[in-house]
């Protein structure tokens, strides 16, 4: 019973019939006597409720007060009663005693009501492996045992951790003694927990009349612990099934698990477990400003805010980076660089200063060049490019911010463009052996603004890219021939300062004999010039208007099956043009636009034929798989390596047994070998 | 009384002849004759062996309420609003994200299990000074195919559009098409491309750069897209009225192309094989009674004992 009620039938004629509580005095153990028709000394918390019936009376006797005694924080494990109480209910008719019913209260402590609820329907056993195995990982990540073999609840009535739950037989927290209590209550058990009736196939099991007689011979040996049943109730899913409907947004907040250090992309942490955060691209090129950074992932990205909105971001000088967890913090070192050249950074849309003594500084580049070693960072290099504006300065700021992270013994040199092959896409290496500017590549104009000469930046040639670039040269009607062609020669050699080019993607600088060719230059003679057009104005013959850079490339063989191509050769060459100053109906004192280009082309070596085939040699091309639709190659195309519908071997396995049958059809239907049976036959 | 053929059956007449006799030599070459020549004919007159099939089956398509937009606003430095159901996503955006409301409702109209059509609604609060002049939205699917292999993919249909003029609705109205750069298998299980369009789990700015969403799905060789070319834009929004966007997505029927098995490419050689070989068999077959009858190789014929029989009551 695990009420604080207990009810009793009162039968017979139960009119006038007064029915009477008596509590007993347990600390002298004397039982109450019946004591019908006189008052009580008091039913203490206990009171008595009678209800008339038709055959009689239903009498409920009930504890009122509180269970006080029996909730106690620190006895879990009571294996005592808390209250123990003898009552006596007497019935009576004019003081006359008809029945007597005495009660023995006994009530347990219900320890499980006196703790946190932890989990539903989850085994202490179960829990003690969670919280090992959250100590082991240090991750949040609970990992669930397979359910087949390992049942999450092997007790599904066992509710709380550390408890005894009443009337669960199978809680391994009841001892022997508080399992008496309820040893005849127990809650029936469901398959695939704890509770494993005995199988018909166990050599235990009694033998009904039903099993064969081979049953002795073919029952099984085997522990109740491998049921049968183990896994039969499980439905296959271990995770939660993912219904497809939205989901309310989570936010997660970070949390340290650099117990390990930094791994690829895992966020860098401030010392305030906050994400270390620069701006960076995201969508469709907005920026992010707080954008966590990943370890070992390198960006360059550029930011545009309007310097109305601008923001200064804190001083990074103040930032401190957890590096392990434990260890000591990182340093930033900063170095801070002014800069004047705004117009790059800053797109004005042509507001009026007031000059004034109010300055404000901005950034406009940051440079982060992380080290690191092994799980940690080592160094923080921070280089921070910034201008002083005018307070009221509008318009818009674009800003750059690269992170860069390079091992710490790494040398922030020149990169290679391949090892030992250059890689499409890398640049070209150059090297000027003759001056001590620091020349490294060859370059091509990049077109800025209007696309004038004069205003050109560069990028370099990369490798396997044909190129065009060119810009416009402003020319006067009266310029010299000789002048013009100077300059434009000098503008177009200002590409290509090198004097010799890389062979390889890793050659040395410092080494000129590993693999430097040098640069072929094909000088255009310019014709010593004649009278005749000494004297018109406004035309210049042989200007060497177009420079072509071929490089020689092919492939010197591979490495770990990737190609490497190497450069055999560069040659530089000039095209003339005639420059001629066009005029309209008038001609203007005003500059023509002449314009320069310049071309890159890299050519194979053996460079790849594309002669139209002949008819005869595209029939002769049967092996040729890849240009003939019907190639002998595929004549058994299931066995060739063209055919993808299965693998080999499921192919040739079932080949052969194709090969197998038509063999054994060809020798039974065979005459010769039907005849010589048959000969064989009739010599018997 | 005239008499009429009732009944006929063939009558068999062996020859016999050394295994190195001319007679032997001569089977054997009228054997490969019959047999391997059909098979040239078959394979070079193209379409002998089935190198790619096609099969019919409307997909298991179910939208699996991911949605990520980007609202581009009308002013020169770029200004957009963005919306998720990334809580990592939203996070990072800060003041730009505009809580909206989502609807969306998949329908199957021929009741057959298999969604047929979805129709999703956004609504994106904006301020009487905020207007609308494009759209970038992404939506993500679980897209699966069952009637020869397995295919388990997540897949994404993406919206792009913008209007000169300030929009107050825009209308999308399209198919998910399935696009093939790559045959499927016939049969197993194919979870190549069941990994998520966007990593909604990632903190990093990068992960949500769409070119890189975009660079990452069309690398692979079946994915899904969107066939709508011309979204409606409606203008005339209200002061306070959200900007809404409606969105039907209906999961047509696709032709599905597949590398047919061995046994199907067998098949299909054989039976080309065969017709072609009746005839030979049959020519060869005339040739051989031919030669054998009129005794053009030497051989020794022998009656089968019915005709030996026959021949002995005459």
């Amino acid at each position: 019973m695990f009420d604080t009620s207990v009810t009793a039938a009162l039968v017979g004629d139960t009119e006038n019939v007064s029915v009477m509580l008596t509590l007993g005095d347990d600390a002298l153990g004397i039982l109450p006597m019946p004591d019908c028709g006189l008052q009580s000394n008091g039913t203490g918390n206990w009171s008595l409720t009678v209800t008339p019936h038709a055959r009689g009376s239903e009498v409920t006797v009930r504890l009122d007060g509180d269970l006080q005694p029996c909730v106690s924080e620190t006895d879990f494990f009571s294996e005592y009663p808390c209250i123990v109480e003898t009552l006596l209910v007497s019935a009576s008719r004019n003081s006359s005693c008809l029945a007597h019913l005495l009660i023995q209260v006994e009530i347990y402590p219900n320890t499980s009501f006196a703790q946190n609820v932890s989990g539903f329907a989850t085994s202490k056993r179960e829990n003690r492996t969670k919280k090992k195995m959250k100590r082991k990982t240090g991750e949040n990540a609970t990992i669930i045992p397979n359910q087949v073999y390992q049942p999450l609840g092997p007790c599904p009535c066992d509710l709380f951790i550390g408890a005894c739950d009443v009337q669960c037989c199978c809680d391994q927290d009841c001892t022997p003694h508080l399992k008496d209590l309820f040893r005849e209550h127990c809650f029936t058990g469901v398959f695939g927990g704890n509770v494993n009736p005995p199988f018909d196939h166990l050599c235990s099991t009694p033998v009904t009349e039903e099993v064969s007689d081979l049953f002795p011979f073919l029952c099984v040996q085997s522990s109740l612990e491998n049921t049968p049943f183990l896994g039969y109730f499980f439905h296959g899913l271990i995770s939660p099934r993912t219904e497809h409907t939205f989901r309310v947004p989570r936010y997660s907040s970070s949390t340290s698990w650099l117990d390990l250090g930094y791994w690829q992309d895992r966020p860098i942490l401030t010392s305030n477990n906050e994400f270390f955060t620069i701006p960076q691209v995201s969508l469709v090129g907005q920026c992010v400003q707080k954008a966590p950074v990943a370890f070992l992932r390198n960006f360059d990205s550029n930011c545009a805010t309007n310097l109305t909105t601008y923001q200064e971001r804190e001083n990074i000088s103040e930032v401190r980076l957890i590096n392990s967890l434990g260890e000591d913090w990182i340093v930033p070192e900063v170095v801070y660089e002014e800069s004047t050249a705004l117009n790059k950074f800053i797109y004005d849309t042509e507001t009026i200063l007031h000059p004034g003594p109010t300055f404000k500084s901005v950034h406009l580049e940051e440079h982060y060049t992380f080290r690191w070693k092994e799980n940690k960072i080592t160094e923080l290099n921070v280089r921070i490019i910034w201008a002083k504006i005018h307070a009221d300065q509008q318009g818009t700021l674009t800003q750059r911010f690269k992170v860069t992270f390079l091992t710490f013994n790494a040398t922030e040199g020149l990169k290679r463009s391949g090892n030992p092959g250059y890689h499409p896409g890398k640049p070209v290496r150059a090297l000027n052996v003759a001056s001590a500017e620091n020349v490294s590549t060859i370059n091509l104009w990049r077109p800025v603004g209007s696309g004038l000469c004069t205003e050109m930046e560069t990028s370099p040639v990369l490798f396997g890219e044909d190129a065009v670039s060119g810009c416009l040269w402003e020319v006067a009607i009266d310029e010299n021939c000789t002048h013009l062609r100077a300059e434009v020669m000098n503008r177009l050699k200002s590409l290509v300062q090198a004097t010799h080019v890389a062979k390889k993607g890793n050659s040395d600088y410092g080494n000129i004999q590993d693999g430097w060719l040098k640069i072929i230059w094909r000088d255009t003679h310019f014709p010593q010039e004649g009278p005749y057009f000494m004297d018109i104005k406004g035309i210049c013959p042989d200007v060497p208007a177009t420079m072509t850079i071929h490089f020689l490339i092919s492939n010197s063989g591979n490495l770990e099956g990737i190609p490497q191509d190497v450069i055999l050769g560069a040659e530089v060459s000039f095209s003339s043009v005639t420059w001629q100053f066009h005029c309209g109906i008038t001609c203007e004192d005003k500059p023509n636009l002449f314009p320069l280009s310049v071309s890159v082309q890299f050519i194979r070596i053996p460079p790849q034929l594309t002669q139209p085939l002949t008819s005869f040699q595209i029939s002769l091309a049967n092996r040729d798989c890849t240009n003939n639709e019907v190639c002998w190659s595929e004549l058994i195309f299931p066995l060739s390596k063209y055919y993808q519908g299965e693998y080999y071997y499921s192919c040739l396995a079932k080949s052969l047994m194709l090969v197998f049958i038509f063999s054994l059809i060809i020798f039974i239907r065979n005459p010769w070998i039907r005849e010589h049976m048959i000969w064989g036959l009739s010599v018997f | 009384m005239a008499l009429y053929q009732l009944f006929s059956h063939p009558a068999e007449r062996s020859y016999r002849a050394g295994l190195c006799s001319k007679a032997a030599l001569f089977l054997v070459l009228v054997t490969a004759l019959t047999y391997i020549p059909p098979l040239l004919v078959a394979f070079r007159s193209h379409g002998f062996w089935l190198k790619r099939s096609t099969y019919e089956e409307q997909p298991t398509v179910r939208f699996q309420h991911e949605v990520l937009l980007v609202a581009f606003l009308s002013s020169l430095s770029g200004e957009y609003l963005t919306w998720s159901t990334f809580p990592t996503f939203n996070q990072l955006h800060g003041d730009n994200v505009r809580v909206s409301m989502m609807m969306a409702r998949e329908e199957d109209k021929n009741q057959d299990g298999k969604m047929d059509m979805l129709h999703f609604r956004l609504e994106l609060p904006l301020k009487p000074t905020e207007h609308v002049l494009g759209v970038q939205l992404i939506l993500t699917f679980s897209y699966q195919l069952t009637r020869m292999s397995r295919f388990v993919m997540q897949s994404m249909a993406f919206v792009q559009s913008s209007f000169p003029v300030p929009g107050a609705q825009l209308h999308v109205n399209g198919d998910l098409k399935l696009q093939q750069k790559q045959p499927l298998k016939y049969r197993g299980v194919d979870t190549r491309y069941n990994v998520s369009v966007i990593n909604g789990t990632s903190i990093f700015a990068s992960d949500y750069n769409l070119k890189s969403i975009a660079a990452a799905y069309y690398e692979r060789n079946v994915t899904t897209i969107l066939t709508d070319s011309n979204p409606i834009w409606l203008v005339g929004r209200a002061a306070e009225a959200p900007f809404i966007i409606n969105v039907i997505i209906r999961y047509p029927m696709e032709i599905i192309s597949y590398y047919p098995g061995f046994w199907e490419t067998i098949k299909f050689a054989w039976i080309q094989y065969v017709s072609i070989l009746l005839i030979f068999v049959w020519i060869f077959e005339r040739i051989k009674i031919f030669v054998f009858q009129n005794q053009v190789v030497t051989t020794v014929p022998i009656m089968t004992q019915e005709e030996n029989y026959k021949e002995h009551l005459s």
